[in-house]
């Protein structure tokens, strides 16, 4: 029985709609964001130990042009 | 080694690197079972000013699986904090260090133990202290005194301790990493040498040790007493773990830690990832579960070692060079436990599951005259049934591989005459530093001043 503690680096899985209702967990500590496939749009959010997964096109769209204008300056 | 520098990228994180891992029934105290984790493999005494201590940003665990599932059904998780009395000084401390409060004593680790059961963690205790590392004679004076002071009896029934011990692993690197020119048996070797004895490559060296005993009671699925040794439910496997989180951003001030924690390092049996997983998946096992490990199991079938011995040493291992069928032999010992009727008298089979842990009936008392070389020499209190810190784990598991255990499972087999004699040239008295009688059993570690000697 896996009633223990082993720790794996199992992310949840949501899709976008799920988070545009504001399911992902928060909490206390920075977020962090990681795109984890730009073509797609897959994003990994990290806060406190959790991990979700999910993709917005949308928001890696606006990312991507940031970091290019960051890039031109 | 055990798996000291075992894998690619663990052998660069040092401070997660799981060296060992014990689990015994208590010579002193036979109702408990002590069980250890030792991290930061081949610490040099006198490493200062910034000498060795546990990662404030590691979580290390003890897992104990006791239904044969190979997933953890308790867990003892141990946390690091430091704290720095005068951070304007470049000093570890600033005068003799004679307790634990001592202010002489400028950087000194807290932890915190908690257990997760049913899913459910509890801290267990918080603020504990470890002791210092050991300096010298000026530093650190009476360091075994100090050393004991730092053995935790908690009020839920453990006793623990997290500090430096000495390296009581003893093993002659130098001979093995060179072509397996086993010392003291250079001159049968491919490219011979002289004989000579063996080399205790950790002699003088120190390992950062967590340790806690527990009562046998608390171990068992049920919470029965484990006094049968054919009773399935005295049997547990055992091995440890270190965890970092997934994102660290450095910048100026705290970095910034997030996600999940990611394992990096495990160990149940010695030298399996060692000398079992070949390079290309060994820093892949160490992320994985015990209960993951089939997809390793053709690497203990078909042993690359046993393979190069009969070419290391031309004419030793003819039975050996002959023996290609599936070392089930192996298999039981490191991956499913010894079933019943293979070893009179004795079992530690936690079923079909293949998984690399740490198998220990709990129903074995304490051998009152311990045999290093534990079931190998008829002493079914050492290895494999679990794992003694005397315990010669490097020539029991260098003897299975060359043959010696095949028979257990095909009885037409004869092992070669070597099988039963191979060895890397050592025992505990390799090694000054003795083992203790009482927890936490590994011996004082060497102090800086006078090691290396000169």
């Amino acid at each position: 029985m896996a009633a223990g503690g082993a720790l794996v680096a199992a992310p949840r899985v949501l899709p976008a709609a799920a988070v545009a209702t504001g399911s992902v967990p928060t909490g206390s500590g920075p977020l962090v964001l990681h795109v984890r496939d730009a073509a797609t749009g897959e994003v990994s959010l990290m806060v406190g130990t959790t991990e979700t997964v999910y993709r917005d096109r949308d928001l890696v769209g606006r990312l991507l042009t940031a970091a290019m204008g960051r890039e031109r300056r | 080694m055990s798996s000291h520098r075992e894998a690619p990228e663990i052998a660069k994180d040092p401070v997660a690197d799981n060296t060992d891992t014990y689990a015994f029934v208590s010579p002193d105290r036979p109702g408990t079972v002590t069980l250890i984790t030792n991290y930061i493999p081949l610490e040099g005494p006198a490493g200062g000013p910034n000498f060795y201590e546990f990662g404030d940003d590691v979580l290390y665990e003890i897992h104990v699986d006791n239904d044969g599932d190979a997933e953890p059904d308790i867990t003892y998780r141990f946390r690091f904090t430091t704290a720095v009395r005068n951070p304007n000084t470049f000093l570890y401390n600033t005068g003799p260090i004679t307790a634990l409060d001592s202010r002489n004593w400028n950087r000194r680790q807290l932890y915190s133990v908690s257990k997760v059961a049913h899913g459910r963690e509890t801290v267990l205790a918080e603020g504990l202290t470890c002791p210092p590392c050991n300096i010298g004679p000026r530093s650190t004076p009476n360091y075994a005194r100090l050393a004991t002071a730092a053995v935790q009896r908690l009020p839920s029934g453990e006793t623990v301790f997290a500090g430096q011990r000495d390296e009581g692993f003893y093993v002659d690197l130098g001979s093995i990493f060179d072509l397996g020119d086993l010392r003291p048996f250079q001159n049968l070797h491919l490219i011979p040498t002289p004989a000579a004895p063996g080399v205790d490559a950790t002699k003088g060296l120190n390992v950062h040790t967590i340790a806690i005993q527990v009562p046998g009671t608390a171990l068992t699925r049920d919470g029965s007493n484990p006094t049968s040794v054919t009773d399935p439910r005295s049997v547990i496997g055992v091995w440890g773990a270190a965890s970092r989180r997934k994102v660290r951003i450095r910048q100026d001030e705290d970095d910034v830690r997030s996600g999940p924690w990611v394992q990096v390092s495990r160990l149940g049996n010695p030298l399996f990832n060692e000398v079992v997983v070949p390079m290309g998946k060994k820093d892949l096992w160490n992320s994985l579960q015990p209960k993951d490990d089939a997809r390793f199991a053709e690497f203990v079938r078909h042993p690359e070692l046993a393979k190069l011995l009969p070419v290391l040493y031309p004419g030793v291992f003819p039975h050996l060079a002959a023996l290609t069928a599936a070392r089930a032999d192996l298999v039981a010992i490191l991956l499913t436990g010894l079933p019943a009727g293979v070893v009179n008298g004795f079992q530690n089979f936690t079923g079909q599951t293949p998984a690399d842990m740490l198998r220990l009936n709990m129903a074995v008392p304490p051998a009152p005259k311990p045999n290093i070389f534990g079931i190998l020499g008829g002493d079914l209190a050492g290895f494999p049934n679990g794992r003694r810190v005397q315990d010669d784990v490097v020539a029991i598991e260098l003897r299975a591989i060359a043959g010696l255990t095949f028979p257990l499972i095909d009885h037409t087999f004869t092992p070669d005459a070597a099988a039963s004699a191979v060895t890397d040239g050592l025992t505990p008295a390799s090694n000054p530093v003795a083992f203790l009688p009482t927890f936490p059993y590994l011996g004082v570690p060497n102090d800086g001043f006078t090691h290396p000697a000169s």
